[in-house]
């Protein structure tokens, strides 16, 4: 096959780029519920056990924090462990761990030492799994200072991202959008890094700034196709790490667009969004803002189990090309 | 006596003004002193404020209508003052310089636009964004004097640049300027937004605007595309000079018709430009727009001031048969994407919301036949039938010619061979689509052949 035009699923880009880390770095192993024999959850790590043995890709028992507590301990014995929570919900499970102990460990031994962990995180809604197993977590651990969070939109981003933080000398968490799983994309067939902490622009505008992650960079990018057939010439910022955040390229876009839409799919009320648009309100790009900054972020409850009402509670692509044409058109 | 309410002068050289919306109804009681309503004059709107106290009645100014100055727009009655509606009282004698409109014909001529409100609120805070306090403090103009156009009077960057360029020009004789001459035109920050497209009765073809004067930059879009894929691109047209982006017959939002030849689709380009009143028009054009642009510089030359051909057809035989009808066929996004991919160099530039929404404009079964009608009739058997070098020797305008060397559709080396006055830019690393792929090399190719007409 043509390494130029070579396709692969998210999943297969994820499990291509954990297979490289096992083969190349011994000090590599996998842990999670189901990712062995069953293959994980959403079939990620597939056939990884039969590749490289139960040793290094083990199925945990359901004990998130002792899971967690393990990886920590090991990545701080000089491993580097890949911890796959199952649905992202259930690290709530874990968080004394990953909030309390991961995070800080480097910054309270003065350095030391420190805990590159990285902590797979499948998440979001879409796939009627309701409430607990549905949600956008990345702003509860965007929060703690100590930690890492990544959320890539495309396959080859999540290879060349998920490589970058398994380097990271810090705990790492990867944030997986589970409908991106099917999503097909070109991936290189080397083994090549994306630094954490930058963003990129995954469409060019001139008259609005549309800041997303994971799936929604994909809304966006639709909705931007549809503003387009009006006229009008969206931006796309595709964050890809939350934090630290990527402060310049923001700056940058807006103040060359004036206008600043962040779309989210946790909910609204002290999200990712809340956190950029504070950003620009500080920063030099204030001057340059012709419109009020908009979030669009998930709704203020559980995520519902009924497949209409899940849609309603996350930002869709006819609510994005809503909100921008009345931004664009001097309405709000 | 019932209080007289007068149009008053908010402005040294204001002969009428508009009142933007009263804050009471007719009936309504109202404070001496509490804003009564907002008036507008073509630089400034502020909050007049009830002469006295009572009850308002006789409404004589309807908003959005020009009133002249000294007018009376109404009367204060007091709560036991004596009113019936045909007893009106005559106005006093005023320094009427213009005779009231009647009001009875405000509704047949009121407009469905937007009007700006007073940009000061009641705290007498101006209302304005940080982009256009900071262009206007940079042109030096006065915030105050100038109407707001967003949201509750909002004063946004448009308004600010519209108010700069009433500025008059070095040497040029103009209106009298709100502002002292010395102020500098404002920066162009960013492009003014687009108006909402709308069919243009005359001409049928829907059509992309964005207002503005001087001679404008006309779009036309190549095979399967529609208007709104120029997006990108109108940011290089500097703002205030008006755009238009066609959709071509059986494309975008355009009506199904069938295309005999290129020399017909240029006709329809040209009486449609007649109709929107363009005599003139500096034309940006892809592809099959490419050869339609080329054909109407050979049918009117005097409406094409400049020329950007970015890969047109019309240059010589070869062409992509395989993808025009199987895109002509595509329905899906599994059936749209590979050959979406043909068009590029790298597919890096194939969003997946592009594809999806490429899909989605493919549902129509009548409009993607007749497509596929037009593929046929124009390229039969994946031929171009149509030559059109020879209109580069019988027109004088600036020509430029803009191709990707990794063009798959047609071949860039149908560029070479023209007159050597026609400007070729060939683009390393784009295929068919450089406005999409090398967008600010061609953005900075349309400024720049723009700019050298001085028109």
């Amino acid at each position: 096959m043509d390494a130029m035009i070579r396709e692969l699923s998210f999943a297969e880009a994820l499990r291509e780029a954990m297979g490289h880390a096992l083969e190349t770095d011994p000090r590599v192993f996998l842990m999670g519920e189901d990712i062995g024999v069953y293959g994980g959850a959403f079939q990620v790590t597939g056939d990884l056990v039969h590749r490289f043995g139960e040793a290094r890709v083990i199925d945990a028992p359901i004990a998130e924090l002792g899971q967690a507590g393990v990886a920590v301990g090991a990545a701080l014995a000089g491993q580097r462990p890949v911890l796959e929570f199952q649905f992202s919900d259930f690290a709530a499970l874990a968080m004394e761990q990953i909030a309390n102990q991961a995070a800080k460990i480097r910054f309270m031994y003065g350095g030391k030492c420190s805990v590159p962990v990285v902590m797979r995180m499948p998440c979001g809604s879409g796939t009627g799994a309701a409430a607990q197993h549905s949600q956008s977590m990345e702003a509860w651990f965007a929060h703690v200072p100590g930690l890492k969070v990544v959320e890539p939109s495309t396959p080859a981003d999540a290879k060349g991202l998920f490589l970058a933080a398994l380097d990271d000398p810090d705990p790492v968490m990867f944030f997986e959008h589970k409908l991106l799983y099917k999503t097909k994309g070109h991936v290189p067939t080397e083994a090549y890094r994306i630094p954490l902490g930058k963003a990129e622009i995954k469409r060019k505008g001139s008259q609005l700034t549309i800041v997303a992650s994971a799936i929604m960079v994909l809304k966006a990018l639709e909705a931007a196709e549809e503003l387009a057939k009006d006229g009008y010439d969206v931006e796309v910022v595709d964050l890809r790490t939350l934090r630290p955040l990527d402060t310049e390229t923001i700056i940058a876009s807006v103040k060359k667009t004036s206008r600043l839409m962040c779309v989210y799919e946790g909910a609204k009320t002290l999200g990712i969004g809340a956190e950029i648009a504070a950003m620009i309100a500080e920063s030099e790009a204030f001057d340059y803002l012709d419109a009020p900054i908009r979030r669009l972020g998930g709704a203020e409850c559980p995520l519902p189990y009924n497949p209409d009402l899940e849609r309603a509670a996350v930002p869709q692509v006819p609510d994005i090309v809503a909100a921008a044409r009345d931004m664009l058109s001097k309405r709000v | 006596m019932p209080v007289e309410v007068i149009l008053p002068r908010v402005d040294m050289d204001m002969a009428t003004g508009k009142i933007a919306r009263w804050y009471a109804e007719a009936g309504q009681q109202v404070a001496q002193g509490e804003p009564l309503f907002e008036i507008e004059t073509d630089k400034a709107a502020m909050e007049i404020e009830a002469p006295a106290s009572g009850i308002l009645r006789d409404i004589k100014a309807e908003p959005g209508i020009d009133v002249a100055v000294g007018s009376t727009v109404a009367f204060i009655y007091a709560a036991d003052e004596a009113w019936s509606p045909a007893a009106a009282p005559a106005p006093a004698a005023a320094a009427v310089a213009a005779p009231v409109l009647e009001t009875t014909a405000t509704t047949a001529t009121k407009t469905e636009a937007p009007i700006p409100a007073a940009p000061v609120d009641i705290a007498g805070k101006i209302r304005a964004t940080p982009l256009a306090r900071k262009l206007a403090s940079g042109a030096g103009l006065d915030l105050s004097a100038i109407a707001g156009t967003g949201p509750r009077g909002r004063i946004v960057s448009d308004d600010v640049r519209a108010a700069a360029s009433a500025l008059p020009k070095v040497g040029a004789a103009s209106a009298p300027a709100p502002v002292p001459a010395s102020a500098p035109a404002a920066p162009a920050v960013i492009a003014a937004p687009p108006v909402a497209p709308r069919p243009a009765a005359q001409h049928g073809l829907s059509v992309h605007r964005r207002e503005g004067t001087g001679t404008p930059v006309v779009f036309l879009h190549g095979f399967g595309s529609e208007s709104g894929s120029w997006a990108g691109l109108f940011a290089a047209v500097e703002p205030g000079r008006p755009i238009l982006a066609f959709d071509l017959p059986s494309h975008g939002r355009s009506p199904v018709e069938d295309v005999p030849s290129i020399a017909a689709l240029a006709e329809r380009i040209a009486d449609a430009l007649r109709a929107e009143g363009v005599d003139e028009a500096h034309v940006v054009a892809h592809s099959l727009g490419g050869a339609t642009a080329l054909a109407l510089a050979d049918l009117a030359p005097a409406l094409v001031r400049s020329l950007v051909l970015i890969a047109p057809a019309g240059l010589g035989a070869d062409i992509d048969g395989a993808f025009l009808d199987g895109f002509s066929r595509a329905t899906s996004k599994e059936t749209v994407e590979p050959w979406l991919g043909r068009l590029v160099a790298d597919r890096k530039h194939l969003s997946p919301g592009f594809v999806a929404v490429t899909a989605k404009g493919r549902a129509d079964a009548e409009r993607r036949d007749a497509q596929a009608r037009i593929a046929r009739t124009v390229f039969p058997a994946g031929t171009q039938t149509t030559d059109l070098r020879g209109v580069f020797e019988r027109i004088a305008v600036p020509v430029r010619v803009v191709w990707g060397v990794a063009d798959a559709i047609i071949p860039w080396k149908h560029a070479l061979g023209l007159p050597g006055r026609v400007g070729l830019h060939l683009i390393p690393g784009a295929g068919h689509l450089p406005q999409l792929e090398a967008r600010d090399t061609v953005a900075a190719i349309v400024t720049e052949t723009i700019r050298s007409t001085g028109a």
